[in-house]
Parts: structure tokens; sequence; C-alpha cells
């Protein structure tokens, strides 16, 4: 704020026609620059999915125009249970895990809950735990009757060791929504963070109540960003794949995504045809809820940071601020630091589940570390983490200013564009990326998987940077440029300020999800290329668990790392601008 | 380091005695096979120039394949690329290579059914003369050569296994059985048995294609209807069964039920040969249409086939190979090597691939019958 606002008085001496010139010449160009990139990363590879459902062979390969794909799909029965089933689990997952964030971030952003460093900290860190080892630690924890929750819970209650079941509806839409709670809470926490007190005070002294100012003041002031969150939340609620695959599956329930691998993997000969045409009705449901959102927030005002400053008031919540932190601590020791223990645990025992003095080795630690393969993993995957994040926070940034700050006729079809390629399950759009990117001269080397990253982490960063650009009022820009700034002075000097906590957000999402990421990776990682999530996933799905463990806490605390790094790079960089 | 050093060095000596003997045996003969040393000499040469080959896999890089590739570089001077992917993955890259003229790899090795695919499509291509392959007097379990013999392709078999049932001794005490594949149709067993799915290229199918052949329709019915949980993670049920989560597995491989025989003795578990026969499994390893380095990968197929190579595969805990002359890890775990085959087992390729077709008409209103599956 204090640069944002220092820079906006300051007379900036005389502008050269030249440099108005190529300020004038770049606003103009950027949209149509960036809409070319982004249709080129995004609608390309997108296209290859497309075509792939009306060939008759894998594209590349020799075959025939046919409509047999969709009409074998649309055509069988299957395709619309499937779909019941999957929104029967998406939904209440969504809304649960979009009730959680929200109430979570509240608690941080508003109010007077202690510790609010620490628990923001420990969602933080249940976001960075990768997912395969989460599950896999969750199987062992909940497993009817055997499960080590259930045998806890059997030692304090006569039939305790019956009361949890991973392998169920509800196991899929409590440890789903568990898991897409701290991404959301990310996403709401900046936008909490940035909305005026004074309106709160203003309602309050007026008379409001708290409930009546959360609805009728900070609910409505949070909408985009409520909205933005819940379809994302919604989307990888519907593409989820290893929750329903390891705990679905033994229960008889199968989802979109289920159904998409096995037309794709599953069956004696691929049929990737038909699996895209599935992916691209995922695409149109996920697709209307964009225009829903469009149409939600279509003429309204959701400004909160003017130039006038705001001050952040917490809300006193009296002796409820225990509960609170309680509530959220509980979350943590429940869904983060459980499996978390569990994982850590694996890493030392001979073999994965079977937790006792007798199995304690360190052997699992002395064959990763001194392994050149894992080695060369930890160095790719920190290159192509920091490529891609840097880069996607680059794009995003832009794409989000184009898409809420310019009147450019397009932008509503680049807002979609930056969104397809969440809407689309990741085994299906990574088929699109590999058949996309192929040609190119780059692939089989990292810059081929960094981009493919880049594209993919897109949607996540572009709704974020657009869910706070939303609530930063024009006239901080319009004062700049009225004081003679160029388009990107402005740019450099107002809105990166200002968006500071956002880039910073972004950056760890994507760098979190670059570190992550699988299905991308396993199939543009030329033999040459070496990831830590591939290496956890074949380890893990061949039985080797015990490693995949060591490097899933080997990829944790990667990501740790970078996100702390960043985290006090940018308070540093703050700390010097306020000085 | 001296220790793998000297691993190597053995492993050096084992392979080039092996490769030394093929070729003495074979060169006191005739003067056919000292061509055929000459024209073998060649190809080693000719896949030293080529310098490497990607070598792609069905799993993750472990113990074994690590060890083979240190062991063939050190033998040959030949890089070794390796390239881990599940076989949808691999498909799918590979294609998309081929269509853009960037074929990269060279050799695919998984279970045979998948290279038998690979075959029936023209993707494979013919790897001539191995001397390992053709070596007299090696008690091979499976000839390597049987489909390339019958005129199916070009699969070499590199390595074999055996399916057996997994019990839990808490839930099912080993006085009460199961002893068979056909005894698991008893209703005693329900709820008990968790079962492989049965659909796609999984254990489950196998199992499922080949008690559907020999003992029909009836009891297929009875015994999924005793099934409590279909799995797809076949690698994780033998430690359900460990831990008592489940009675009965159908139907895990010595590979994927290795690591349960770390646990401490005695087991909670029992290892059960189905008295019907055990059901076999072969792994193929294929030279693919247009592999960039032919040679290297041809150099690469006749070492895996060698005593060396098939002991570095037998010292991982159930790990398969195709030489009765090595010595396993787990011994028990080796059962198939003695044990009666089920009926048409091993299968052959034509055998084989038209039962699983038949069966994957099937299996979605059985399970769907059986409630297994909406």
């Amino acid at each position: 704020m204090a640069t944002a606002e220092g820079s906006i008085g300051r007379r900036e001496g005389p502008i050269s026609r030249l440099g108005r010139r190529r300020s004038l010449q770049l606003e103009a160009m950027l949209p149509l620059a960036l809409t070319a990139l982004v249709a080129a990363l995004v609608i390309y590879p997108m296209g290859m999915v497309v075509f792939g459902t009306f060939w008759s062979a894998a594209p590349g390969q020799p075959g025939t125009l046919t409509l047999e794909n969709w009409a074998a799909v649309l055509s069988d029965s299957a395709t619309f249970e499937v779909l019941l089933y999957t929104l029967a689990i998406a939904i209440p997952r969504t809304l649960l895990a979009l009730v959680l964030a929200t109430a979570f971030a509240w608690c941080i952003a508003r109010t007077n809950a202690p510790c609010k460093t620490l628990l923001e900290g420990l969602l933080v860190f249940m976001f960075l735990l990768p997912e395969l080892p989460w599950v896999l630690a969750w199987m062992l924890l909940g497993a009817p009757n055997v499960g080590l929750l259930n045998q806890w819970l059997g030692a304090l209650v006569p039939g305790g060791e019956g009361l949890i079941n991973v392998y169920s509806y509800g196991g899929l839409i409590v440890l789903g929504a568990a898991r897409s709670a701290p991404v959301l809470f990310l996403f709401i926490l900046p936008a909490l963070l940035a909305m005026d007190a004074t309106l709160e005070e203003a309602a309050r002294m007026a008379g409001a109540s708290a409930w009546r100012t959360l609805w009728r003041i900070n609910f409505p002031l949070l909408l985009p960003a409520l909205l933005a969150s819940g379809i994302l939340s919604f989307v990888v609620a519907m593409e989820s794949f290893e929750i329903p695959q390891l705990l679905g599956t033994p229960a008889s329930i199968f989802v979109f995504t289920t159904r998409i691998y096995d037309l794709a993997y599953g069956g004696h000969v691929a049929n990737f045809g038909a699996a895209m045409v599935l992916a691209l009705i995922l695409l149109a449901l996920t697709g209307s809820l964009i225009v829903v959102q469009w149409r939600l927030l279509c003429g309204r005002s959701y400004t909160t940071v003017s130039g006038r400053g705001f001050k952040a008031q917490p809300l006193d919540l009296g002796s409820g601020r225990w509960i609170a932190f309680g509530v959220i601590f509980a979350f943590f020791v429940v869904f983060g630091a459980l499996p978390f223990i569990v994982l850590l645990l694996n890493s030392f025992m001979e073999l994965s589940g079977f937790i006792s003095w007798e199995m304690l080795t360190t052997e699992h630690w002395r064959n990763a570390l001194g392994r050149d393969e894992v080695l060369k993993s930890i160095m790719d995957t920190l290159m192509v983490g920091v490529a891609a994040a840097t880069l996607g926070v680059v794009i995003s940034v832009l794409i989000s200013y184009v898409v809420t700050r310019t009147g450019w006729r397009g932008r509503k079809a680049l807002d979609l564009m930056a969104w397809g390629p969440w809407a689309i399950p990741g085994l299906v759009m990574s088929l699109g990326f590999l058949w996309a990117f192929v040609w190119l001269p780059i692939y089989g080397t990292l810059w081929v998987v960094v981009l493919a990253l880049v594209a993919r982490g897109l949607p996540v960063a572009s709704r974020f940077f657009t869910s706070t650009m939303v609530q930063l009022s024009a006239e901080l820009e319009e004062s700049a440029r009225i004081h003679g700034g160029s388009w990107l002075r402005t740019f450099l000097r107002i809105w990166l300020p200002l968006l500071r906590p956002a880039v910073v957000g972004a950056w760890i999402l994507l760098f979190v999800i670059a570190v992550r990421i699988l299905d991308v990776v396993v199939l543009l990682a030329g033999s040459g290329v070496h990831m830590l999530s591939v290496d956890i996933f074949l380890w893990t799905v061949t039985g080797r668990q015990e490693a995949a463990s060591v490097l899933a806490l080997i990829q944790t605390a990667l990501v740790v790392v970078g996100c702390v790094g960043v985290r006090l790079l940018s308070h540093r960089a703050l700390q010097q601008s306020v000085h | 380091m001296k220790r793998r050093d000297a691993l190597s060095q053995m492993s050096s000596v084992l392979g080039l005695t092996s490769l030394g003997a093929a070729m003495t045996t074979a060169g006191s003969s005739a003067r056919g096979q000292t061509e055929t040393k000459q024209s073998w000499d060649e190809v080693v040469a000719a896949g030293k120039k080529e310098g490497h080959f990607v070598w792609s896999f069905f799993g993750a890089p472990g113990a074994s394949t690590e060890r083979h590739a240190r062991e063939f570089e050190q033998l040959y001077g030949i890089r070794v690329e390796l390239a881990p992917a599940r076989t949808g993955d691999f498909e799918a890259r590979w294609n998309a290579e081929r269509a853009a003229g960037k074929a990269s790899i060279d050799i695919r090795s998984s279970g045979s059914p998948e290279n038998r695919r690979l075959a029936a499509r023209g993707l494979d291509q013919a790897f001539g003369t191995l001397p390992a392959a053709i070596e007299p007097g090696v008690p091979w379990i499976i000839d390597p050569l049987v489909d390339v013999k019958g005129g199916n392709g070009h699969t070499l078999m590199t390595s074999a296994g055996g399916y057996f049932i997994l019990v839990n001794n808490k839930l099912c005490p080993p006085g009460g059985g199961p002893r068979s594949y056909k005894e698991l149709e008893d209703p005693k067993y329900k709820g008990l048995i968790v079962l492989s799915e049965p659909i796609g290229p999984s254990p489950g199918s196998r199992w499922a294609a080949y008690v559907w052949k020999a003992y029909g329709d009836d009891h297929l019915r009875k015994v999924i209807d005793n099934v409590k949980a279909l799995t797809r993670a076949e690698i994780d049920a033998p430690k359900q069964i460990a831990r008592g989560e489940y009675g009965i597995f159908i139907h895990p491989t010595q590979v994927g039920a290795a690591d349960i025989w770390k646990l401490p003795k005695p087991h909670p578990f029992r290892l059960v040969v189905p008295e019907d026969g055990v059901m076999l499994l072969t792994g193929g390893m294929s030279l693919l249409k247009d592999a960039p380095h032919p040679n290297a990968g041809r150099v690469f197929m006749n070492y895996m086939l060698t005593k060396s190579a098939q002991q570095i595969s037998a010292d991982d805990a159930g790990g398969p190979f195709i030489r009765k002359d090595v010595t396993p890890k787990v011994p028990e775990l080796a059962h198939f090597v003695t044990a009666k085959p089920f009926p048409e087992n091993p299968d052959t390729y034509e055998f084989g691939s038209k039962l699983f077709f038949e069966w994957s008409a099937k299996a979605e209103p059985y399970l769907k019958a059986a409630g297994l599956r909406k």
C-alpha cells in the first residue's frame, strides 16, 4: 500500500513522446499478444482433444472422421448414471469445502482468533501434502475394522471399530472436502484481507447484528471470490481421480473420471476417443458454470480497495475466539497431521502400513538419498516448478488485468480460454498437450513440461488475480495516468504493489501445482526428464509405498522451502519499499 | 562403493561366462554357428556404435531394473535410459512420437498380453537370432521363443510367474480351506473375498476367464456372489489380507505379494497353491517398430535371458524369472516353477487373446448381477 500511495502523487518528470507512443502501442498490443499466447497454450491442445472425439484412432494415427465415439458415449446409459453419481459426490463435497474454507478464512482474516499466523501456516501446510500418499495414509487410518482410527475408537468405545469407513460415499465426500478446503482457503483469504472493515463498522453502527453484517456486507463483497472458488472446487471435485479410484472402487462407486480412466487405460485396447467425449461433456458442464458466474457478477461493483486507504479492524469473538482456534486446529490434526505422521512413520518401516519397532529401518531413506536418479528428480522438479510458477504468474496477471480492467472486446473469450485446461480432466488434457507439443523442437526437454504446466495453472492463477483485481478501484490507476504515468509505469508502480499478496499466493499455488502434478508430466517428460511426482506415483502403484513415502516427504520439503523462501523474499521486498 | 563394484564385477563375470558359454557351445559344432557368432558380434558392434537405447517397462524403476541397466552398461558400454510407464501412458506417448517422426523408445517390456497386442498390430519387429535364447541345455520354465516359433509376432518371453490364493489365517483358519479355485464357490466364503476387478487387462480378468472356461457360468456366479469388494489396487490387497481387512484375495502374483513376506513370523497369512493348478503369467519384451537403436535393443534382449540377468530378477523378493537355474530370494514364492499348471496354462497366443476378449464381453453383466457394479 505504501508504495502505491507514495507513487501516485510523485512527479515523474517530462515524458518523451516516443515513450508515450511505445506505452500506447504496448497497451494496445497486450490483449492481442496475450490471446495469441493463450490460444497456443490452451486452444491448440484442446483442439486436439476435440479432434480426437471425431477421429477413429488416436490423433496422428491412421484413421477416419467419425461420429462413432459420440454416438457410443451418448447412447450408453452408464454415461448418465455415472454423471449422476459424480454430481451426488461433487456437489456436497464442494459445499462442505466452501463452508469450511470460508469459515477458516473469515476467522483468520476478520476476527481476533488467537495464533492466526500459526493456523494459516497449518492450513497452507495441508495444501502442500501430496495427494496420492495422503489417500493411501487414509486407507490405513480409516479402513473399516482394521484402520488405525477404528482400532483406537474400538479401544475407547464398544463397537467403535466400525465407526469410520473411508470406502463409502461419506468417505469420498468428507475426504474430498478436506482435501479441497485448504486450497479454497488460499483463494478466499486474500479477498477477505482486502475487504474494507469500515463497511462492516458502518453496518454495525447502523444497528445490524454480526450475522446480518456477515450476510448483507461480507457475503456480497466476497461473492466474486466465493463464486470463483466454488466453481474451482466443483471442477476439482468432478475431475478428482485418486480418491474415487482408491476409495470408491472397493465400494462399487464409480465416477466420471474412473469411467474416463477405464476407457483410456483400463481396457484391452485404449479408447481415447470415447474418453475425450466424456471429457468434453465435463467441459460443457463447467463452462456453463463460468457463464453463470459472469451473469451473477455482471454490472455489480465489488470495489473495496480505493485511494482512500482502509483499515482492517478484527471482530471480537469473545470467548469464542478459542473455539475458532480449536476447530481449525482439530481440522489440521485430523486431516493434516495424522496422515502426515502415517506418511513419516511409513518411510521408516520395512513395510508400509505395518508400524512397529521390529519393522523400523532407515533403508528407504538411504536408498533414496544415495541414488543419482532421485537427486536428478529433485533438481528437475525444482527447475520446472520455479520456471512454471514464475512464467504462469506473469501471464496470469496480464490476463486478469485485460479481463477486469480493460474494455477490450475479446476479454470474455480470453477469460474463458484461460479457464479451459482446468475444466478438462487432467487424464485427457495431458493427451491434448502431448499431441500438440510433440511436434515442437523442445519436446523431450524440461521446457515442454514447463509450458504445459503454465497452461494447466492458468485457470487457478488467473481466477486468483481476477477475484482480487475486481476489488481494486479504478481511481488509483486513473490518478496515476492523470499525473502522467505511462500504462507500463502505472502497471508496475500501482498494480503490482497492490497485487503483491496475490502474486505471492499465486506463485506459491503454481509452484505447488507444478511440483506435485502428475498427469501432465507423466506423458510429456521424455526419458531424460525426471520428476518426483512421477517417481512417487510409479513407486506407489508398484507397491513400494515406503520408498514413495520418502519421496513424498522430500517433495513436501521442497514445496515448504519454496513457499517459505518466496514469502520471506516478498516480506523483505515489502520492508525495503516501506523504508 | 567397494561392495557395489565387487557385485558388478561378479555380475560381469557371470554375464560374460554365460554369454561365452553360449558362444563356445555354439562354435564347437558347425560353420553355420561360427557365422552366427560373427553376425552377432556385428550386432554388438553396431549396438555399441548406437551408444544407448530407451527401455520402457511397466512399473517403477526398482532394484532389479536399475541393476540390469548398470550391469548391461558395464558389460557393453551401451547406456540404458529407463522410461517406466503404464500401458496407456506408454502407448499414448509412443503413438504421438511416431506420428511426429520422433519415436524415442526401443524396447517395451510388460506382461505378455500387452506385448502380444503390440505384435498383433504389427508394432514390433524381428530381433534376429539371440545367442542366449538358443543356448543349449538351459532349463527354461517357458521357451522364450514360444511366440516367435509359432509365427505369432516377435514377443520374447523374459520372465514367468504364477498366481495363487492368499488367505488370512485368522479369518480363514488353515484347517478350513480354501485349497483350490473350485472351492471358492462355497457359501462359507461369502463376504470374505476381495477380488481384483475382473475387467480389462487385470489379474482378476485372467482368473475369471480361466475358471469360467474350466468350470462354467454357474461356478463363476457363485464365486462372484461371495465377493465382498473389488479392488483396483492389487498391489495393496496382500497387505489388506495381512492386516485382516479381508479373508481371501483372488488373485495375487508372487511379485505383488512379495512385500508381506517381510513381516515377522509367524505370518498372519498363508499362500495357497491351488490344487486345481496354478495360472501362469509370462513377461514379454518387444523390439519396437521404428526403434531408433535396434541393435542396442537386441543386445539388451539377449542380455536379459542370461543367467546373470535372470539372477538379478530372482534376487528381488518374488521377482519373476524364466530360467530354473537361478536361486529365488523367497523360495515359497517360486511355487509356480514346479506346481501343476491350471488347464490351458501357460496360455498360447491364440487361446489367451481369444479368451480374454470373450470374457471381457461378459464381465460387466456378471458384476452388475452380483451388485458389484452399478
